[in-house]
């Protein structure tokens, strides 16, 4: 018997599986949906329950977004086995909470499950939110939870706080939040705060409440789009007025002094309101190594030494400090040449929240080993995050990072020498940024010795040499006064000549000016004053120069003739016209023997 | 008549072309800085380079062109540019300084002694001038000695005289020492050097395919030419070792 009832009890644990497993194959699943009330006020919970006999894959469920509520939490997960007569049956319900926050008419549509491979759909279900009134109403104005934002419409990653505040106008002896509430798309983190939240007398539409805030949270959104934050729920133990009526079993004044509960404690809960955030994306173009920093960082990179022998150690951090989302950042990774070997950074933080975000430091520490002397430049180490106040991305760089590498075998580098002083000084510096053209300040490339350079020098010496001659001509003719009269004489007379044809046949000037032309061309060649010579001293100074017998004949005859022609008017038998012929012709002759 | 005509309109159609060539480099240049803000450096570079093969010349052009490569890291073609640049603009402290800080970031570093003050500030007095500026001085002092001379030649005031011979001993001796500024600039110019564009580069003890191999230098490496053939050049290093280098792998500055 015994033995038959062990091997009963086996073959039972044996069966169930089996049985399990069958009936999962088999069984068509029942599904059904439900909520817990058919009307629910403003301000409460309820719940709505999915249902699923026979399957034994966990229903998946997408709801779908349900006007005028709230999700409060959920979905709760439970499995129930039940073996009755032999048959094992199991049924696994979803439960999700929900808020009522508008009164009116609501549906919620037929929701998909997807049980394994299938999916089904529930039926619609219909219920009504009516708007709280009397008792709850005198409650919730006496009691009330309020969400407040610091700011509803922000960026990715720019942080909200959401203050919980409580307005009370009753006493409240505890309270308690079992948790934050949900936030898709959010990332929150609860600033912390004195254990005891402070009361601040506050006045709302003139009535007076004490307030606390209760919580404060800190939250990123990490999408973009009209987010929601669920209400936060509380469980307050605040003080109730006792109802002074029949049900009380001793309706006695002794009973109704307030150490007998003429004030009582009651838990309640409270539900904040909902808050709704706008998100906006970060503006595009975004840089092509923005992580999603928002905030205000600074990033420092730096090795613990910067000449070190090959194949030994030298530490490479790495900082990020600021504030910001900083929680969900990831420090950059230095690029490095190949020939230095990394290993695994150590990483270090210190972040709290300050203020309205996270502040504080991330650090992570590489360790290098240099495998080959030389010179290595580690590229600078870049940051981009987005200025909240400029609106701008911004991307904070290192600077250049330089390692000597040397040789481990001496003290001197084997390609390379180190750095001087002004290198190392340099290092700290970058690149310095591009130029901005003016304009037309580019030109076509041109001989550096043209055509202009070459003509202002050929210029400048002609024009030296030209004064050089101009200038030795006039001091010759400065110095020597009878030079220049012997270098003008025959212009002069060759004026005179000229005056002389102009005048009239009969003139008397006519022969006194041909006869000057002669005598004062004679004079200015041969040094002596022209006006003081007279005919015969004229003719001795020409014998004196030794001029040719003939000439000197030929002018003497000239000069006697003018004189005879000027002072006895016919005796010469010659016109204006052939005495000027005469004039040329002497002074042509003259001027080639002076 | 029809000669001015034919002239007039000559030279018309050659400021056309010259400022339609002006226009082109600006747009160009524009471009390539625009290209640099938004770090498109390769975009940057095709457009200066634009610039550079027309023949286009500025101590912006080529500064601006060193920045886009060096950000590129390629540390030959900046250091050449900034060269250049650094010739026609000596005393701009933005293209030392880039020239310097690429130098940084070269494989190859001599070890050279250091200079006595003295020759260090003459060496660096002597490049201070550019090319083009040492000309315009030349080009000035010479007319001014010029008129100097023309003038105290004909004055005729002693003491008047006597002022004009100071000026014309003083522009004389500061024409005949930039003249011989100006000879030494354009004959140190005329030592060409060059930088290794490749990573790296074996320099051969004869300037024949297949000679051995002296030494390997790296990208930026800069270095004097001696000597040059077809296709190859002589260089001296700045620590004075000497080889042979295909033409390929060198820029000229």
């Amino acid at each position: 018997m015994r033995k038959i009832g062990k091997m009963g009890r086996i073959s039972k644990y044996l069966l169930l599986p089996l049985i399990l497993l069958i009936s999962s194959i088999y069984a068509q699943p029942r599904i059904s949906a439900s909520i817990d009330a058919k009307q629910v006020l403003v301000q409460d919970s309820f719940s709505w329950t999915l249902s699923v006999e026979g399957s034994e894959d966990m229903p998946q469920v997408h709801l779908p977004e349900i006007k005028k509520v709230a999700r409060l939490s959920g979905p709760m997960q439970s499995s129930n086995y039940t073996y009755v007569n032999g048959k094992m049956s199991s049924k696994k319900t979803l439960t999700y909470t929900f808020v009522a926050l508008e009164p009116g008419k609501v549906t919620i549509p037929p929701v998909q499950v997807i049980l394994g491979k299938k999916s089904y759909l529930t039926k619609a279900l219909n219920f009504v939110i009516v708007a709280a009134k009397g008792k709850t109403g005198a409650a919730s104005q006496t009691v009330f939870l309020r969400a407040i934002p610091s700011k509803t419409k922000i960026y990715i990653g720019e942080p909200i706080t959401v203050r919980y505040k409580l307005f009370t106008k009753v006493g409240v002896y505890n309270y308690q939040v079992s948790k934050l509430p949900d936030a898709v798309g959010f990332w929150a983190e609860e600033v912390p705060q004195a254990s005891q939240p402070r009361l601040v007398s506050e006045v709302v539409n003139g009535v007076r409440y004490n307030t606390a805030v209760l919580k404060t949270v800190l939250y990123y959104p990490t999408r973009s789009g009209e987010l929601i934050i669920d209400p936060l729920k509380t469980e307050l133990e605040i003080e109730v007025k006792s109802k002074q009526n029949n049900r009380r079993a001793f309706n006695d004044p002794f009973f109704n002094d307030p150490f007998f509960g003429g004030n009582r404690k009651a838990t309640r809960d409270f539900l904040s309101n909902q808050v709704k955030i706008s998100v906006t994306s970060l503006p595009d173009p975004r840089p092509a190594n923005f992580s999603g920093a928002v905030g205000k960082f600074q990033i420092r990179a730096s090795l613990d030494t910067n000449a070190v022998f090959a194949n030994d150690a030298v530490g490479l951090s790495i900082t990020l400090k600021g504030t910001g989302n900083f929680k969900s950042l990831k420090l950059p990774v230095p690029n490095l040449p190949d020939d230095i070997d990394v290993f695994k950074p150590e990483r270090s933080e210190t972040i709290k929240i300050k203020g309205k975000t996270h502040s504080g430091y991330k650090k992570s520490t590489y360790l290098l080993v240099p495998r080959e002397p030389g010179n290595v430049v580690i590229d600078p180490i870049e940051f981009t995050y987005f200025d909240l106040q400029a609106k701008k991305y911004i991307t904070k760089s290192s600077g250049w990072i330089k390692l000597s590498v040397y040789d481990a075998e001496g003290t001197q580098p084997v390609v390379t020498s180190g750095y001087s002083r002004e290198e190392v000084a340099l290092m700290q510096e970058d690149i310095r940024y591009i130029k901005s053209p003016d304009t037309h300040e580019i030109n076509r490339q041109s001989e550096i010795f043209g055509f202009l350079y070459w003509g202002i020098h050929i210029i400048g010496i002609m024009v030296l040499i030209g004064g050089f001659g101009l200038e030795y001509r006039s001091q010759q003719l400065h110095g020597n006064a009878n030079l220049r009269r012997s270098i003008k004489a025959m212009g002069k007379a060759r004026k005179k000549l000229k005056q002389a044809e102009r005048l009239a046949e009969d003139s008397p000037e006519l022969r006194a000016i041909l006869q000057q032309c002669i005598a004062g061309f004679i004079g200015a060649r041969l040094d002596a004053a022209e006006n003081a010579l007279n005919t015969s001293e004229l003719i001795e100074v020409l014998h004196k120069k030794g001029v040719a017998e003939d000439i000197i004949e030929e002018t003497d005859q000239f000069l006697e003739g003018m004189t005879l022609d000027r002072f006895a008017p016919g005796a010469v038998q010659r016109s204006a016209s052939e005495w000027i012929q005469v004039t040329r012709d002497l002074l042509q002759r003259l001027g080639r023997v002076l | 008549m029809r000669l001015t005509k034919r002239t007039s309109v000559m030279l018309a159609l050659f400021m056309v072309v010259s400022v339609s060539y002006a226009i082109d480099f600006d747009n160009l240049m524009l471009s390539g800085n625009k290209y640099y803000e938004q770090g498109e450096f390769e975009l940057a570079i095709i457009n200066y380079e634009k610039v550079v093969s027309a023949e286009g010349s500025s101590a912006t052009l080529f500064y601006n062109l060193g920045c886009a490569y060096f950000n590129q890291k390629e540390y030959g073609q900046a250091i050449l540019n900034f060269e250049k640049a650094g010739e026609l603009a000596p005393r701009d402290p933005d293209i030392l300084h880039n020239l310097e800080f690429s130098k940084l970031f070269l494989k190859d570093r001599f070890e050279l002694p250091e200079a006595m003050p003295l020759v260090a500030w003459f060496t660096s007095f002597r490049q201070s001038l550019a090319l083009s500026e040492l000309r315009f001085i030349e080009i000035v002092l010479f007319i001014l000695l010029v008129i100097s001379v023309l003038l105290y030649r004909w004055q005729r005031n002693k003491s008047a005289g006597n002022a004009m011979l100071v000026m014309v001993y003083m522009t004389g001796i500061l024409f005949v020492l930039s003249a011989g500024w100006l000879w030494d600039r354009v004959l140190s110019s005329e030592e060409q050097h060059v930088v290794l564009l490749v990573n790296e580069a074996n320099i051969s003890s004869a300037p024949i395919p297949g000679s051995s191999t002296l030494f390997v230098i790296h990208e930026g490496t800069t270095a004097e030419i001696l000597d040059a053939t077809d296709a190859w050049y002589e260089i001296r290093l700045p620590d004075g070792k000497t080889g042979w280098i295909m033409h390929e792998a060198v820029g000229i500055y």
